[in-house]
């Protein structure tokens, strides 16, 4: 930071301002973030090591279970500096995979620097560079610390170097800590009020609160985490949505605690905090939006949160149609907690009513499911995802398609587009032919390769993005026994040779099986998820053939056999009870089945038809 | 006065056969004593009975088990004798005892049809040895072969065989020899079982060591043996029951037509008042019991849809189904059931004929499938 910059900066401050930091911690998956927070929540005191679970910042369940943190979570510490000084600390938690890149930056923008964790033993990864990067473009003071010194295999020397040679920030005297055992937690503190600024900001000004993250609270309505940057907002104020134009009264504001909110005065300019304002219509609380207050607005919104875009769109359907409420219901409160969710109606023959959803990509659309699933113990049917298509036609009208079953026919197109990505490939030297191999099977072009150091390589591949939606990351980690790490960005549209496989059971097709494939790959798809149904299609009374179809023509053939017996079991006096109840069983497992045509399917039909590992 | 079925469960067997998970205690474990102290348990049992449900007409006996037979004579003749002065059994009463080839001689024979036993089931299994083998049956063909001929000897003139189709190397072949040496012993009926594998059974333990003939083979060694039956004289007039002329067996058909049944000893299920309940599992306090309302469970109350329900997944086990004119009688959903069927009738898995609606051959070998989706 030049002197200019600096001078400038103590002057806009006010001395309450100095003693804040707003900061981020981000990392690879696995390299130890959450862990770290709770090290740093331990050593300020925020919470005592009695109250401390295991990873406190991971409140959910499901991210206990995967062991990824998927939403960000704000939470307040304070700390006596080795100056005598109170600082107050304000960690902004962050998610640490290649679909939540958006989650990342929207936390990042709340912040003015973010420590990057780099794994003492494995090194810079993808996602560090990705995130780094992230922290960059956003203006951050990145201090990197080096985590996992208490294993045998770490390399102080080794990480600090691709940190300085791979991602160009200096890291010759960075923390290296064990956020495991305790390790140099103090220094991590230090460096957070010595090195990353304190926000600045004109607490006279009009308001200006950035929304980076939102959650609905049966009790209080739409919780919204904002960091303030002109201004000062609290309860009473009548505040303005600046993107919608809602507005609400101010119930409460206060600052994030880990076990919950706690009621504070007012937020201001440089702080980080909550506001609740009874608000129940969700669509009124846009992520990224700035709010303002009605009288005294500020003239113009925050610069922008980048706008996030679905990568890969799926139908949701519920199991039983008559959920379909419920199913909207779950949605609109995940849409809430989850900018990046979208979802709009749609109807399919086979299921029915149901959504189409956006997601970031096919772990995010796993989450959302599984959530669907535990959280409000919906029982759904996911359609294949699907990326957005692009297609001139030939009446001069461009469309763009994310529901394979819109997708117009071969005499329409004039030409077709699929979306691609670059994607960027970290692995050690031994996996490179495996994963090139892969990258080659998935129409991936090559486009460079670099050593970062003796042992790892860097892969350039331009790959489109419909070929790593369904299992190409299973496929790497497979490949690489787990250390290959994978990101990647949208390119943009190039052409290509897609065709629409359909599928007929008994005859009759099945639209909610439709998906686009590359011309090159339909036949050997086409065979594999014939293949694939006629596992997960239970045997009826009666023959059913499975056939894959390009428009007209049949490309691939299997059948299921009819059921010929079932168990005729003796059913004298002891028997009647309990052959009556294995009946009416049989009978409700089948009620779980949807009825396509004269065909019954499991649910899990579907989804076996999306794991389409090739090993 | 109510006309029941009566079920006398006897849990005693010489060893257990590989496949059964009946109630049953091997030979080790019931001395003469216990078998002495099971009879008068049963006794007390039919008075306990008789005070609860008052006077009853019987025209069905069904002595089963176990293995009856490994009851003495005297305890057989003590046991008859105080159903008969507790109940009154009609002069056509059906008496039937299951036997074990191994487990009875003359004396024991002549005495059951002195005392009144009419008929005797027999369970034979298969004529080929390796299968009574891994069945883990105690007699060779050649045993049951001779006991079933000590019974004509005895005078029985209705005598049933059972025969299993399914077991462990079974080929096709194997059981039609089956069905043809059991036919050349000219019994007046034959049921034939399918093998089940039940949960904790040996034959279940064990299923990976062994071959079973797969579906196409079952169905098609099961259609086969139905036509060398009605060619020998023995119709099918239940799923797995086949018998000569006017020899259907009258206490099974009670089961499939919804008439009440009071069942005795350790496991035995009745049908009464509209209650399916069961006596406990448990020789030792069955033995000492004195109030045998404490061993009894309700398994289920019936309601009237139970019973609608029951009487169509019952008759149509019989290859004459119901008729619809006692569907109308006997539920108030008889166009519901009609039209649940129709879709099989059309597809050729039912038949109606003559104002009957009954499963055909093809339909009775996926019977599970199509009542599942008929009464539910």
């Amino acid at each position: 930071m030049n002197i200019e910059k600096l001078y400038e900066r103590l002057h806009s401050m006010t001395e309450r301002q100095k003693h804040i930091r707003n900061f981020s911690i981000i990392a690879h998956i696995d390299h130890g973030k959450s862990t770290l927070a709770d090290r740093l929540l331990e050593a300020t005191k925020t919470v005592t090591s009695r109250e401390m679970e295991e990873q406190v910042l991971d409140n959910m369940e499901l991210e206990k279970e995967r062991g990824i943190t998927i939403k960000a979570r704000a939470v307040r510490m304070r700390y006596t500096h080795t100056d005598g000084q109170d600082y107050i600390l304000n960690l902004i938690d962050t998610p640490g995979h290649v679909d939540f890149n958006y989650e990342v930056s929207r936390s990042l923008n709340a912040c003015e620097g973010a420590l990057l964790i780099v794994d003492a033993t494995q090194g810079v990864e993808a996602q560090t560079l990705a995130n780094a990067y992230l922290a960059i473009d956003a203006d951050l003071e990145v201090v990197p610390v080096v985590n996992k010194m208490d294993l045998p295999s770490a390399d102080l020397d080794r990480a600090r170097s691709e940190i300085e040679d791979v991602i160009g920030i200096p890291a010759e005297d960075c923390p290296a800590v064990s956020a495991k055992t305790g390790l140099n937690i103090d220094s991590v503190l230090s460096a957070v009020v010595e090195q990353i600024p304190a926000p600045k900001g004109d607490e006279n000004a009009p308001l200006k609160a950035l929304i980076f993250d939102s959650y609905y609270d049966s009790y209080l309505g739409v919780v919204v985490l904002v960091r303030v940057f002109d201004g000062c907002v609290k309860a009473g104020d009548k505040i303005k949505m600046m993107s919608t134009g809602a507005v609400f009264d101010v119930t409460d504001v206060g600052s994030l605690e880990p076990f919950g909110l706690s009621s504070g005065e007012s937020v201001k300019a440089g702080e980080v905090g909550y506001i609740t304002a009874s608000i129940k219509t969700l669509s009124d609380t846009q992520v990224g939006d700035t709010i303002t207050l009605v009288e005294n607005p500020a003239s113009e919104a925050m610069p922008g949160f980048k706008k996030v875009n679905p990568m890969v769109y799926s139908g949701i359907y519920p199991e039983d149609g008559a959920k379909y409420e419920d199913l909207r219901e779950a949605l609109i409160k995940l849409q809430l907690n989850d900018a990046a969710l979208s979802f709009e109606p749609e109807t399919s023959i086979a299921l029915g009513f149901g959504f189409r959803c956006g997601f970031l990509g096919l772990l995010h659309m796993e989450i959302i499911q599984e959530r669907l699933e535990r959280e409000f113990n919906l029982d759904i049917i996911t359609t294949a995802p699907s990326v957005i298509y692009k297609i001139d036609c030939k009446d001069g009208s461009t469309v763009f398609i994310d529901n394979p079953s819109n997708y117009p026919t071969g005499d329409e197109i004039e030409k077709a587009y699929e979306p691609m990505v670059k994607a960027s490939i970290i692995t050690p030297v031994e996996y490179v032919g495996g994963i090139m191999d892969l990258c080659q099977d998935r129409r991936g072009i090559f486009i460079d390769m670099k050593y970062l150091d003796k042992t790892r390589t860097e892969l350039h591949y331009h790959l489109p993005l419909n070929e790593i939606i369904y299992d190409f990351f299973d496929a790497l980690k497979s490949r690489s026994r787990g250390y290959a790490s994978l990101d990647y960005e949208l390119l943009g549209y190039y052409p290509s040779k897609l065709v629409k496989l359909d599928f007929l059971l008994n005859g009759d097709p099945v639209d909610a099986l439709s998906f686009i494939v590359h011309e090159e790959k339909a036949y050997a798809r086409a065979r594999r998820i014939a293949e694939k149904l006629k596992e997960n299609i239970p045997r009826a009374l009666f023959e059913i053939p499975i056939q894959a179809a390009i428009g007209g023509k049949v490309i691939a053939r299997e059948t299921v056999k009819a059921m010929r017996k079932d168990v005729l079991a003796k059913c004298y006096g002891g028997d009647i009870t309990r052959k009556k109840k294995l009946l009416e069983k049989q009978k409700e497992g089948k009620k779980k089945m949807r009825k396509l045509g004269t065909v019954e399917v499991t649910p899990e039909a579907f989804m076996a038809v999306l794991k389409l590992d090739d090993n | 006065m109510k006309n029941i079925g009566i079920y006398i469960h006897i849990p005693f067997c010489v060893s257990k056969c590989a496949y059964c998970d009946f109630y049953s205690l091997p030979q080790e474990r019931h001395g003469d004593e216990i078998r002495e102290q099971y009879v008068s348990a049963l006794i007390r049992q039919f008075e306990w009975a008789k005070k609860k449900y008052g006077e009853l007409s019987v025209s069905s006996v069904f002595i089963g088990g176990g293995t009856p037979t490994t009851l003495k004579a005297e305890q057989l003749v003590r046991l008859i004798t105080s159903l008969k002065n507790t109940f009154e059994l009609t002069c056509d009463c059906e008496f039937t005892v299951e036997a074990n080839p191994k487990t009875f001689d003359e004396n024991k024979l002549r005495t059951l049809k002195l005392f009144g036993v009419n008929r005797l089931s027999i369970g034979i299994q298969s004529s080929n040895e390796n299968e009574l083998n891994l069945l883990g049956r105690i007699h060779s063909f050649d045993d049951a072969k001779k006991a079933f001929e000590l019974t004509r000897k005895c005078g029985f003139d209705n005598v049933s065989v059972d025969v299993m189709y399914g077991v462990p190397s079974q080929t096709e072949q194997s059981f039609l020899s089956t069905l043809k040496a059991v036919t050349e012993l000219s019994p007046e009926h034959i049921s034939v079982y399918g093998l089940q594998l039940e949960e904790g059974t040996p034959l279940c333990k064990n299923r990976d060591k062994y071959v079973f003939p797969d579906e196409n083979e079952c169905v098609s060694m099961y259609s086969k043996g139905i036509s060398l039956l009605s060619k020998a004289g023995y119709s099918r007039y239940e799923i797995s029951n086949f018998a000569r002329e006017g020899k259907k067996c009258r206490h099974n058909l009670g089961y499939w037509s919804a008439r009440e049944y009071l069942g005795f000893g350790t496991g035995a299920y009745s049908y009464f008042n509209s209650q399916r309940f069961y006596c406990e599992e448990n020789t030792e306090s069955f033995l000492s019991a004195k109030d045998f309302d404490s061993l009894i469970t309700v398994e289920e109350t019936l309601s009237e849809t139970d019973k609608e329900k029951e009487f169509v997944m019952l008759s149509l086990r019989l290859t004459d189904g119901f008729s619809v004119k006692e569907l109308f009688e006997r539920t108030r959903n008889a166009e519901f059931y009609l039209d649940r069927c129709k879709k099989y009738i059309e597809s050729g898995f039912m038949e109606i004929r003559d104002g009957r609606v009954f499963f055909t051959e093809k339909g009775f070998d996926v019977s599970n499938t199509v009542l599942s989706e008929i009464l539910f």
